[in-house]
């Protein structure tokens, strides 16, 4: 799309003024988590790699889900969840990569990605292929399947495997930044189930007459807001034990 | 998030996920899905007051308590009889302070008039959420028999309206200044604030008798009965969970069972007052002893906590 047609966003879209400032957000971050790289220990690189991978993959999408959104005024849907599908998992890489010092194993990373593509495919499947009209059935179905997916992230990260490797990391910056991706997880996920329920033929859409579009400015705020937290987080623990390295080094 | 909020939270995006398939659920399966978790759980957290109450009084006399929570049951009776509207206030009043108390139980330690007004607060903003939320469904409920017209007066929408938000605001006022106080942590502050807006969620979402029930099985009574097991586990050798589930039998049978003739009696017209009214009648006398065991208990069982 060329800056002409850049010109001609309307004053009163939010959706799509949260579409560009999304885009631009998100390039930012991965240029910041990609220079910064080289400002950590060794330890720390691959885990800041990543968090600057999940935010360029997203800076990508939301380039053409914004041309995608100003040329038809529709939810981008495959684009998102092509998006998602690509970046939620490797927000699981990152619980492995922060508690693999404390023995995380790898069995533990394909467990999260399994669950996480479990998650999105099954949410595709619900909102994509959702017959003309929207079947309730269809999305109930499809819905609790991909809620077993999110639920076992959730238990994984606040009582389990994760969670449980935090604590015997005996780093308190570890075990409070595991905590603090947790709470993104509880919270900053949760708006996902809600677009969902969102769509035609969920709970949302048939009880309250919500529809896909009361939450694209709610998807836009909170994919930056969580991929972006998110990498912030990583970036706070790396740059923290860095320092404590370098102290205890020197 | 404990495991128990994390309990609530499962169930409630899984209730919310089938109910969106449903549409509707005709309300005689809600009752009886309703029923059978409060028998199995919401029951039992309150059969043990007499072993809660007299397992660390030990100057305490047996027929003191009874007299005492029975007679307290008979004079809440009574009050029904002749001040059914004040008797009906004083059941919601009490229920706010007593969940309240519950989500809360360990502050209990800490000595402060804020607390009270914490878990007063806390009870009133659920309660009139759940209230408000439903409001139609209440009013229809009972409009179905005289003596439960005469006091869904009480169920007024602007004076719920009203309620609602500064109960809110105040509850979230006072966790901060909690917070502030270092009586919690940050964390548990934002745990507090997000639990408290998911059962404002689950209330507004799901129908009345679901929502409640939700709330009322997982978050108030799962949670009482764990805190006994751990208190009677502290205070007896070889206590397993196979000895706390013999110990809240005898009651909850005696409950359930007399419970169930009660109703009959209001089926069968022998006594003069409709069930609706009846069912509140006799939830409202139990929970107001129960309250004053649980109050004691608290102070008890968080002071050896801590």
């Amino acid at each position: 799309m060329f800056l002409l047609d850049a010109l001609t966003i309307p004053k009163d879209d939010p959706v799509a003024f949260t579409f560009f400032t999304g885009y631009m957000a998100m390039m930012a971050a991965s240029v910041f988590f990609f220079f910064e790289r080289s400002q950590v220990d060794k330890k720390w690189k691959l885990s800041l790699l990543v968090s600057g991978l999940i935010t360029g993959i997203a800076a990508v999408h939301y380039f053409y889900m914004r041309d995608y959104y100003m040329a038809t005024g529709e939810n981008p849907t495959a684009l998102r969840y092509i998006d998602w599908t690509l970046t939620v998992p490797l927000m699981c890489v990152e619980f492995y990569l922060l508690t693999k010092a404390a023995g995380a194993k790898m069995t533990l990373l394909w467990k999260l990605i399994i669950a996480s593509v479990w998650m999105l495919v099954a949410g595709y499947i619900g909102e994509a292929f959702n017959p003309e009209g929207g079947s309730a059935a269809h999305s109930v179905i499809w819905g609790l399947i991909s809620t077993l997916g999110y639920i076992y992230i959730l238990y994984t990260a606040w009582f389990g495997e994760v969670a449980n490797l935090a604590k015997s990391s005996n780093n308190p910056t570890v075990e409070r930044g595991v905590r603090t991706l947790a709470w993104f997880v509880l919270v900053g996920w949760a708006i996902y189930p809600i677009g969902y329920m969102c769509m035609p033929g969920g709970w949302l859409n048939t009880g309250l007459g919500w529809e896909s579009t009361n939450v694209d400015l709610f998807y836009n705020i909170a994919d930056a807001v969580n991929k972006i937290g998110f990498g912030l987080v990583i970036y706070y623990i790396a740059t923290t034990e860095t320092a404590r390295l370098s102290t205890s080094s020197s | 998030m404990n495991k128990l909020s994390f309990i609530f939270l499962c169930a409630f995006l899984i209730i919310v996920t089938v109910f969106a398939g449903l549409q509707s659920v005709d309300i005689s399966y809600q009752l009886i899905g309703s029923l059978l978790f409060i028998v199995l759980l919401g029951i039992p957290h309150g059969a043990i007051d007499h072993i809660i109450f007299l397992e660390d009084n030990r100057t305490a006399k047996p027929i003191h308590f009874y007299g005492f929570y029975f007679g307290l049951m008979g004079l809440y009776v009574l009050s029904w009889a002749i001040f059914p509207m004040l008797s009906l206030i004083l059941f919601l009043i009490v229920s706010a302070y007593h969940f309240g108390q519950s989500q809360f139980s360990d502050l209990t330690v800490h000595k402060s008039f804020r607390n009270h007004i914490l878990y007063f607060v806390w009870g009133c903003s659920i309660l009139s959420g759940l209230i408000l939320y439903n409001i139609e469904d209440i009013l229809s409920l009972s409009s179905l028999s005289a003596d439960m017209l005469y006091l869904s007066a009480l169920f007024d929408k602007l004076f719920f309206s009203i309620l609602l938000p500064i109960s809110s605001i105040v509850t979230v006022f006072l966790l901060f200044v909690t917070f502030k106080k270092k009586r919690i942590s940050g964390e548990r502050f934002f745990f507090e604030i997000y639990l408290f807006v998911l059962i404002h969620i689950c209330f507004y979402i799901l129908p009345l008798i679901v929502g409640f029930t939700l709330y009322f099985v997982i978050l108030h009574s799962l949670k009482v009965l764990s805190e006994e097991f751990t208190y009677l586990k502290s205070r007896r050798d070889n206590f397993s969970v196979h000895s706390f589930m013999k110990l809240l039998f005898p009651i909850t049978l005696i409950s359930v069972l007399g419970g169930g003739i009660i109703m009959l009696s209001a089926q069968s017209q022998l006594i003069g007052i409709s069930k609706g009214l009846l069912i509140f009648v006799l939830i409202s006398v139990l929970t107001l002893p129960h309250s004053v065991v649980m109050d004691d208990f608290y102070q008890k069982f968080m002071k050896k906590a801590s």
